[in-house]
């Protein structure tokens, strides 16, 4: 059986959108990274938490943030890397050291937490990241009505 | 002057100018009663006009990709389509799906639009079969043709979305588990194309993009009258009988037409919500067939003729009665409430107008018509 040309040409229309679609679930899958100044404890091993951290994201229309320990972060970020500008103080009074890294989110994953004592000490990423889970809301399921047609037949 | 139907050359009539005036009013009555309207009620609302041309601008930007959907119809002779509610059903399907595969940003939005357009061609080919069974009664087929599908998009989202259709964001899905909330948060492309590359003049934020891409659509329309489709369809607007004879595939040109609005409404309605950057699930879909179909009639379209001059210029003047009625509305009677009562009233009272004045228009034309052919006849057995 021969394909007509116009049969090829949604053939490849078809193939082309299929692609396009592809291409925009991985450019576009959006992550909340979590970035963490926290002691973690792992496998009977300690990293500290620093005493200060400024961070940025590339590519994030976010402002830099500083967190100091035990303290919490968060940005947004779109695609499967993230590259991060980091500059810690270990301790008060100290000097800054900058240190920009890469690493690579788990498109399964919403939110990832960094830890960036484990991340700055040059732990694997199995060590450093984790996953963020969201407690799913198991309040009144009454509490919210849907609305559906405001001119709905009604019993009159 | 020669008559198209009868081919008869009337005597040259001289028109004075106060009928030429008197012709123009008649003709644009809709669009010069909202200048008339705007011309009272800017003032009184007492908004300074780098606001409103701010207002202006953005709501230029998220309504004109909606309406420009509505020009191909008319073009194929099938009226105002309300089926493009259709489409903007489709594109909010795009839309919860994506945001819960969190997509976010410019791909989020192509994706829901590649997500839409299978949808909107299923629910466009649904709905120009029936207007080709409903010939000459198609607004009101694709009016009732909402109500249908709209049932069959509750369903969807309410109770096979979550159990059939996986949903798993608690953000997104119903507190029980299935159905989708009231509410869907678009946060995460919220006005992203419209800041892709946007410029302030004196304050006024242009989102360029959002333009290039409504200009592009005026390109295509412009360019897809010329074709041999686009011909198709303005010979079938003009007389289906005729344009069969000729051989053109009437129900087929006219199910396209019905599907090229569908689709590209679909597009329409996610610019417009990434625009606004939330979903209202259940009712964002069910005016916006509606005031899109006001606002071009507004702009000075009729059933059977519309323009993108007419979109524009019925965006501008509609939304800027939306803008000032309420502060104009608080100025008279102190109260913001009759503003809102009134714009909600001009809309349906626009289209109204406008259905009836092209009814008269077409029975006019239609007596003057066979006047002129009862002339001719007379004329040719004096002749002979």
């Amino acid at each position: 059986m021969k394909i007509s040309r116009t049969t090829w040409f949604r053939i490849a229309a078809v193939a082309f959108i299929l692609l396009l679609a592809g291409l925009m679930m991985i450019i576009g899958r959006g992550h909340t990274i979590y970035l963490d100044d926290k002691t973690l404890e792992k496998d009977g091993k300690t990293w500290q938490a620093l005493y200060r951290i400024d961070a940025s994201v590339a590519g994030s229309t976010q402002e830099p943030q500083t967190l100091y320990a035990r303290e919490r972060v968060l940005f947004t970020v779109m695609g499967q890397k993230a590259t991060l500008h980091l500059q810690y103080m270990e301790a008060k009074g100290g000097d800054k050291v900058p240190v920009d890294v890469s690493i690579r989110i788990p498109y399964g994953m919403d939110g990832v937490i960094v830890n960036l004592p484990a991340l700055l000490a040059g732990e694997s990423q199995d060590v450093f990241l984790s996953e963020f889970i969201t407690v799913p809301d198991v309040g009144d399921t009454s509490a919210e009505v849907v609305v559906t047609d405001e001119f709905a037949v009604t019993d009159i | 002057m020669k008559n198209r139907k009868t081919g008869y050359e009337a005597p040259l009539e001289k028109i004075s100018p106060a009928r030429k005036v008197l012709g123009f009013a008649r003709d644009n009555t809709v669009p010069l009663m909202f200048i008339l309207i705007c011309a009272i009620c800017i003032p009184l609302s007492g908004f300074s006009v780098n606001y409103l041309l701010a207002e202006i601008v953005t709501r230029i930007s998220r309504n004109s990709f909606l309406i420009l959907s509505l020009l191909i119809p008319i073009m194929a002779g099938m009226g105002l389509n309300f089926g493009m509610t259709l489409g903007a059903m489709a594109g909010e399907i795009g839309l919860i799906l994506v945001s819960d595969w969190q997509i976010w940003g410019i791909p989020g939005m192509v994706l829901a639009m590649i997500i839409s357009i299978p949808i909107s061609i299923g629910l466009g080919v649904l709905c120009g079969k029936i207007m080709n069974m409903a010939k000459g009664r198609e607004m009101i087929t694709g009016y009732i043709m909402n109500y249908f599908i709209n049932g069959i998009y509750q369903l969807i989202v309410l109770y096979a979305m979550g159990v059939v259709i996986p949903i798993i964001h608690s953000s997104i899905i119903l507190p029980r588990g299935y159905g989708i909330r009231n509410t869907v948060s678009l946060l995460a492309m919220r006005q992203s194309l419209d800041n892709l590359i946007a410029i302030r003049i004196n304050g006024v934020k242009i989102p360029v993009m959002t333009f290039v891409v409504i200009a592009l659509l005026c390109l295509f329309i412009v360019w897809f009258r010329k074709t041999k489709l686009g011909q198709d369809m303005r010979a079938v607007g003009q007389d289906m009988e005729v344009a069969r004879a000729a051989g053109i595939n009437v129900e087929r040109t006219r199910i396209i037409s019905i599907v090229i609005s569908t689709v590209l409404a679909g597009f329409g309605m996610i610019i417009y919500l990434q625009n606004m950057g939330n979903l209202s699930t259940y009712t964002a879909h069910s005016q916006i067939g509606m005031f899109c179909i006001a606002a071009l009639l507004v702009g000075g379209a009729s059933v059977d003729r519309a323009t993108i001059g007419n979109v524009f210029l019925g965006v501008t003047l509609f939304h800027l009665m939306f803008i000032v009625a309420p502060s104009a509305g608080t100025a008279l009677m102190g109260d913001s409430m009759i503003g809102e009562y009134f714009r909600v009233f001009v809309s349906y009272a626009v289209i109204t107008l406008a259905l009836i004045m092209y009814e008269t228009k077409k029975r006019k034309a239609s007596s003057k018509a066979a006047r002129e052919l009862a002339l001719a006849q007379k004329l040719e057995e004096e002749n002979k």
